[in-house]
C-alpha cells in the first residue's frame, strides 16, 4: 500500500485508520466489515494477505464474534484492533463490557453512523455516545490527521491503564472524504509506541481461569478500579498528547478551545461538527460577538474538572448534539449539565441537529447561537434543528 | 474464585481463578446423559450376513490386510464370490450416500478375497473338536455357509451334493463373466480343506434318505429351488423353448449351445438377465421382454444396465401370449413367432408393486425367434426330495424362527427356505443355521449382542466430498464372444482409497471433536478410548451434537428416563 510511506498525503479517515493500526504493529485484527467502516476491514484483511502487515486478520460472522476474537487474542497480550460502526457497534454491546471489564487495552475505530431503522447509512454519533457506560475510552476525532494521531495515543492511553478504546471518526464527513495528512515515519512511531507488554495474559503453562464467577465484594473492587483507571487515564491522555506534541508536532489534550478567550458563549460540539461551528464562531467573532468553541475529545473519561476550567468566565453553553438520548434530549448536553452541576451563573442550551446525517450548516450555527445568546432557547429542554422538523 | 491476589502473575486487576472449579460438581445440573457407545453401523445392518464392514475397511485403510480378511470371513467365507455377485445392500444403506455415494463395500470385500486366494491364506481350523457330525445336503452358498460355521464351531461335517461339483447356482446358474470358476473353485477348496467330507452324486429322495442319516446329530437341508415356473401359454412345449435355468446350465458346462441368431427372454430376474447376456456372447441377437418396466426388475441393476451397454434390447410392459412355428427359416434352422399383448399398471398389490393388466387389440408379433427363453422364477419342488410332510397346511415350508422344521434337528436354509433370494441371504441363512445347531448341541445361551443398531446421523459438516472409485470393466468388444470376467475389480490402490471413504458410522475414532467442543472440558480422553466426566458434564449435548459419526447417544437422566426425548 503506497499510502503506508511517511510523509504528507492526502487520504481519507477510512486510510488513516489503517495506516495508524499499521504503524501500532498490531498483531491481531478481527473485524466484520460495515458501512462506512468497511475499507478499513478490507484494507487491513488485503495487508495481511499480502503479507505486507504482520499481523493475524481472523474474519468473523459477525461483530459479536469480532469483539469476542479480539478479546481471546488481546487475553494472550497481543496487541489487537478491531474497526465497526453503527449496527455492528450496537452488536459488540455486551462484548464491549466484557472486554473493559478484563481490563484489555484493545483499539476500536467506530465511523459514526446512525441506528436503523429507518434504514440509513449515514451520520450520528447516537451508535457511539449509547456506549459511553461500558468501561471504554471514548475519543471524538476532527479530522483523519486526528485519527491517525489518535490511534497511535490510544494504544499508549489503553495500554498504561488498561482500559480499551475506541475511537470515533464521523462516517463519510471523516471515513470517506480525503485531506491532507502527515503520515509519521514507523520508526518515530516506535519510539512512541514500543511493543505490549501486558501485565497479565493467558499462559498455557500456568493456566488459570479469568473473570470466572466471583463474590459481591471483590465484584465491586474490580469496578471501583475501573473507575479510577477512567480517573487516571485522564491524566495519561493530557501526558501522551503532550509528547506526541513534542515528537511529532500535534500536541492533543482531553478537549479544545478555539477562540474562547473572554467568551460569554461556548459552542460545544465534538467531531466532524466542530470544523463548520468555528466557521461560524469566527463570523460571530467578526461580527463583535465574544463568542468561542469548546470542542470535547474524549467523552469517557469525561473532562469534568477541565471543563469547569474552561467555562470559568463564559455565561452561556450550546451545546450542539449529533446524538440523542430519548426522553432525555441531546447527550452530551446532559453530560455539561452534570459536570457543571450547582454552577447557577450558566446558562447550558441543548440542540440536537444533524441525525441521520441531516445537514448542519454555518448559518445554522450562527443562527442559533444568536438566539442563545438573546437567551430565547428554552434552558429545560433540547431543541431540535434542521431536517423537515 | 478470588481476586488473583495469589496469582503468580499476580493482578488485581481482574478476577483470576487461584485453583480450580471441579469442587463444582455441575454433572448435578444434568437432565440430559451423554453416552459414548458403539453402534451397529448401517452397512452391517444392510448385509444379511452381518458382515462388519466398518471395522473391515478400517483394518485395509491400516494395510492390516490379513486381519481385515479375517475380520470378513468371521461371518462370510465366500467374500472373492460376494464381491462379484452380491446385490450389496450393504451399499445401499451406506450413510456416506447422504454425502456423495456408497462406499464401495462390495469391491472392497472383492479385493480381499482375491488377495486371500492369491496369497494362500487359509481359514484357521476350529479351536475345538467335538464328536458329534453334522449332514447338509446341497451345496450351494446356504449349504457352503453351514458347513464352514458348524466346522468352525468343532463338529464333522458331510456335505451331500446332487450334482458332480460343488457349488449350487453360483456354478450351473451364474455365468462365467460375472464369477470366473477359478474363483468359485478356490473360495469352495477353502471351505473344505477345514476338513469337510464331500459326498457328491448323493441326491436326496433318489440315492440318499433323511433315514440313511441317523449318526447325524443335525440335518441342515438347503436344496435351492430347481422347477422353473412355467408360462403357461400355447406353444410352450415346441422345441426352442427353454427355461433359464435350463440355458445357463448348458452355457456353464463346458459345451457351449448354440440358441441360434435371435433370442428372446422372458422375465426380469438375474436369470432373465444372465440368460439373455450369456445368449448374446453366443452371437445372438437377443430381447428381453418384460411384463413390468426396468424400475421393478429384481435383477441386480448394475448388470441389467451391462446387458443394455452390450446390446442386450428391452421390451417392457409386454406380455407374451403363444408361441408358434414360424414360417420363417434362417440358416436352415426352423424358427418361432411369439405373440405379445401390451399391458399397463394397475393398482399396487399387497407388496406395493403395481399389478400389471394385459390392453385388448395390442397384440403383435416377434417372428424368426431361434429360442425363447422363459426365465419367470423357480420354485422348491418338495415331492421330488421326498419332502411333502415338511409341508404345512398352505403347500409352504413349516419352520420355525430358527428354521428348524417339524422333524427336530432338521434345519431348512436358503432359497429352499425363503423361496428365490440372494447368494448373501443364503450364506446368511448357513451362518443361522449352524448358530441354531450349535445352541442345541452344546445348549449355549444366546449370546447377546452388546451393540445396538447405529439409530444416529453422520455430521456432514465434517466430512469432504470424494468420489467413489470404480473398477475396470472389459471393453464392449471383447465382450461379443468372450465369457471372460466384465468386472475387473479394483485395484490395491483404490480398494484402500474406498476404505479410507468409510465414515465409521456410530464408531468412534478418536477424532477428538467431543473434546474440543465440550464446553465444561467434561470429555476425558484415555490412550485408546474417550470418556465423560459425569461430575461435571452439565449434559448440553453438544458432543453428541456435533459427532461426526453419530457416537454419542443422549438419553434422559433420572427422574425424567422413560420419558419422550
Ligand atoms: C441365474 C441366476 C443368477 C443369480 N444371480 C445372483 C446374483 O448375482 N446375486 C445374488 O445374490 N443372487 C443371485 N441369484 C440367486 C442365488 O443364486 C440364490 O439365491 C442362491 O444360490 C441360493 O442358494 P442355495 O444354497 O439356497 O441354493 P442353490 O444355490 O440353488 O444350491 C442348492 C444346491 O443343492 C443341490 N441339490 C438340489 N437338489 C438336491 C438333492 N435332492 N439332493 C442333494 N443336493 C441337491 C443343488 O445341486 C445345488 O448344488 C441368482 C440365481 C440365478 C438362478
Ligand atoms: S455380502 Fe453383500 S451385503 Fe454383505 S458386505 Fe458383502 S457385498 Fe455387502
Ligand atoms: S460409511 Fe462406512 S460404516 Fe458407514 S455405512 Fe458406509 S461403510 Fe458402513
Amino acid at each position: 500500500m503506497e499510502s503506508l510511506k511517511a510523509g504528507a498525503q492526502v487520504i481519507e479517515g477510512n486510510t488513516a485508520a489503517v495506516i495508524a493500526a499499521a504503524l501500532a504493529r498490531v498483531q491481531v485484527i478481527a473485524a466484520y466489515p460495515i458501512t462506512p467502516s468497511s475499507p478499513i476491514v478490507e484494507s487491513l484483511s488485503d495487508l495481511c494477505a499480502q503479507g505486507k502487515l504482520q499481523a493475524r486478520f481472523i474474519p468473523v460472522e459477525s461483530e459479536h464474534s469480532a469483539m469476542a476474537a479480539c478479546i481471546g487474542a488481546a487475553m494472550t497480550g497481543c496487541r489487537t484492533f478491531t474497526a465497526t460502526s453503527s449496527q455492528g457497534l450496537a452488536l459488540m454491546h455486551e462484548l464491549l463490557h466484557w472486554s473493559a471489564g478484563s481490563r484489555l487495552p484493545i483499539v476500536l475505530v467506530n465511523v459514526n453512523r446512525a441506528l436503523a431503522p429507518p434504514w440509513t447509512i449515514f451520520c450520528d454519533q447516537s451508535d457511539a455516545f449509547s456506549q459511553r457506560d461500558t468501561g471504554w475510552m471514548q475519543i471524538y476525532c476532527e479530522t483523519a490527521q486526528e485519527v491517525l494521531d489518535s490511534v497511535l495515543q490510544a494504544y499508549r492511553i489503553s495500554e498504561e491503564v488498561l482500559l480499551p478504546c475506541m475511537v470515533n471518526m464521523d462516517g463519510f464527513y471523516l471515513s470517506h472524504t480525503a485531506e491532507p495528512v502527515e503520515v509519521p515515519d514507523p520508526k518515530e512511531v516506535d519510539c512512541f509506541l514500543p511493543g505490549f507488554e501486558p501485565r497479565f495474559h493467558l499462559d498455557a503453562a500456568d493456566p488459570h481461569a479469568f473473570g470466572g464467577g466471583t463474590a459481591p465484594a471483590p465484584y465491586m473492587e474490580f469496578r471501583h478500579q475501573m473507575q479510577e483507571a477512567m480517573e487516571e487515564a485522564k491524566d495519561r491522555i493530557v501526558r501522551v498528547g503532550e509528547e506526541f506534541g513534542r515528537q511529532f508536532g500535534r500536541s492533543y489534550g482531553l478537549l479544545e478551545l478555539y477562540r474562547a478567550e473572554n467568551a460569554s458563549l461556548l459552542v460545544v460540539t465534538s467531531g466532524s461538527i466542530t470544523g463548520t461551528a468555528r466557521e461560524a464562531v469566527d463570523g460571530l467573532r467578526d461580527q463583535g460577538l465574544a463568542v468561542g468553541l469548546l470542542r470535547v475529545r474524549f467523552l469517557r473519561p469525561f473532562p469534568a474538572e477541565e471543563v469547569r476550567r474552561a467555562v470559568s468566565s463564559a455565561e452561556t453553553l450550546l451545546v450542539l448534539d449529533r446524538a440523542v438520548s430519548y426522553g432525555q434530549g441531546g447527550t452530551l448536553a446532559q453530560e455539561f449539565k452534570a459536570a457543571l452541576y450547582g454552577q447557577d451563573r450558566l446558562q447550558i442550551f441543548s440542540i440536537v441537529m444533524g441525525l441521520g446525517g441531516a445537514p448542519v450548516t454555518r448559518q445554522m450555527i450562527e443562527e442559533t447561537t444568536l438566539m442563545a445568546l438573546e437567551r430565547t432557547l428554552d434552558p429545560c429542554r433540547s431543541h431540535w434543528l434542521g431536517g423537515t422538523i | 474464585m478470588r481476586a488473583g491476589i495469589e496469582s503468580s502473575q499476580t493482578s488485581t486487576l481482574v478476577a483470576i481463578s487461584t485453583g480450580t472449579m471441579d469442587w463444582n460438581h455441575t454433572g448435578t445440573w444434568r437432565t440430559l446423559k451423554p453416552v459414548f457407545q458403539t453402534f451397529i453401523p448401517p452397512c452391517e445392518l444392510g448385509c444379511p450376513t452381518g458382515g462388519k464392514m466398518r471395522e473391515v475397511a478400517a483394518l485395509l485403510a491400516a494395510d492390516r490386510l490379513r486381519e481385515a480378511w479375517e475380520t470378513l470371513v468371521m461371518n462370510n467365507p465366500l467374500p472373492a464370490v460376494c464381491g462379484r455377485v452380491c446385490n450389496h445392500p450393504c451399499e445401499e444403506a451406506c450413510s456416506r450416500k447422504e454425502l456423495d455415494e456408497a462406499v464401495s463395500l462390495r469391491g472392497i470385500e472383492r479385493h480381499l478375497g482375491d488377495l486371500a486366494l492369491k496369497n494362500g491364506w487359509h481359514f484357521s481350523p476350529p479351536d475345538q473338536i467335538w464328536p458329534e457330525r453334522v449332514a447338509i445336503i446341497g451345496s450351494g452358498p446356504a449349504g457352503l455357509a453351514c458347513a464352514f460355521h458348524v466346522r468352525r464351531l468343532g463338529y464333522g461335517v458331510t456335505l451331500f451334493e446332487a450334482r458332480e461339483t460343488p457349488g449350487g447356482l453360483l456354478r450351473y446358474g451364474i455365468p462365467e463373466y460375472r464369477l470366473s470358476r477359478g474363483i468359485l473353485d478356490g473360495e469352495i477348496s477353502h471351505i473344505l480343506s477345514l476338513g469337510i467330507e464331500l459326498q457328491l452324486r448323493r441326491s436326496l429322495g433318489q440315492n440318499l434318505w433323511i433315514q440313511d442319516l441317523q449318526g447325524f446329530r443335525a440335518i441342515f437341508l438347503a436344496t435351492g429351488l430347481s422347477k422353473s415356473r412355467r408360462l403357461y401359454i400355447p406353444g410352450e412345449t415346441l422345441p426352442g423353448v427353454l427355461s433359464g435355468l435350463e440355458f445357463l446350465d448348458t452355457v456353464n458346462s463346458n459345451s457351449r449351445p448354440n440358441p441360434g441368431h435371435h433370442v428372446v427372454v422372458v422375465g426380469g430376474g438375474n436369470t432373465a438377465i444372465d440368460a439373455a447376456r450369456s445368449a448374446l456372447r453366443l452371437g445372438a441377437r437377443t430381447h428381453v421382454v418384460y411384463r413390468r418396466t426396468r424400475e421393478e426388475m429384481p435383477a441386480i441393476s448394475e448388470e441389467v444396465e451391462a446387458a443394455r451397454r452390450e446390446g442386450v434390447e428391452f421390451t417392457f410392459l409386454t406380455i407374451p401370449v403363444s408361441i408358434e412355428h414360424s414360417q420363417e427359416t434362417t440358416s436352415g434352422r426352423t424358427s418361432l413367432r411369439l405373440c405379445c399383448r401390451r399391458a399397463r399398471f394397475g393398482t399396487s398389490d399387497a407388496g406395493g408393486r403395481p399389478q400389471v393388466f394385459p390392453i385388448p387389440h395390442t397384440d403383435f408379433i416377434i417372428d424368426g425367434v431361434t429360442s425363447v427363453i422363459a426365465a419367470v422364477g423357480e420354485e422348491a419342488n418338495l415331492e421330488e426330495l421326498d419332502l411333502s410332510h415338511l409341508q404345512s397346511d398352505g403347500g409352504k415350508l413349516a419352520l420355525s424362527a430358527e428354521q428348524e422344521s417339524v422333524i427336530p434337528n432338521l434345519f431348512v436354509g436358503g432359497d429352499l427356505a425363503s423361496g428365490a433370494d440372494t447368494v448373501a441371504s443364503a450364506l446368511a441363512s448357513g451362518k443361522q443355521a449352524a448358530r441354531a445347531i450349535q445352541r442345541r448341541l452344546r445348549g449355549l445361551p444366546e449370546g447377546i449382542s452388546p451393540e445396538t443398531p447405529w439409530t444416529g446421523k453422520i455430521n456432514p459438516d465434517y466430512f469432504l466430498s470424494s468420489p467413489r472409485a470404480s473398477a475396470a470393466t472389459l471393453r464392449l468388444s471383447q465382450r461379443e464372444s468372450s465369457f471372460a470376467e466384465v468386472n475387473q475389480g479394483l485395484t490395491h490402490e483404490t480398494a484402500v482409497q474406498e476404505s479410507r471413504r468409510c465414515l465409521s458410522c456410530g464408531l468412534c475414532t478418536r477424532c477428538e471433536v467431543c473434546w474440543a467442543f465440550c464446553p465444561d472440558r467434561a470429555v476425558e480422553k484415555g490412550d485408546d478410548e474417550y470418556w465423560i466426566d459425569y461430575e461435571h458434564c452439565k449434559g448440553c449435548g453438544i458432543c453428541a451434537v456435533e459427532c461426526p459419526r453419530g457416537v454419542i447417544a443422549l438419553a434422559l437422566e433420572h427422574p425424567y428416563a422413560g420419558r419422550e426425548l
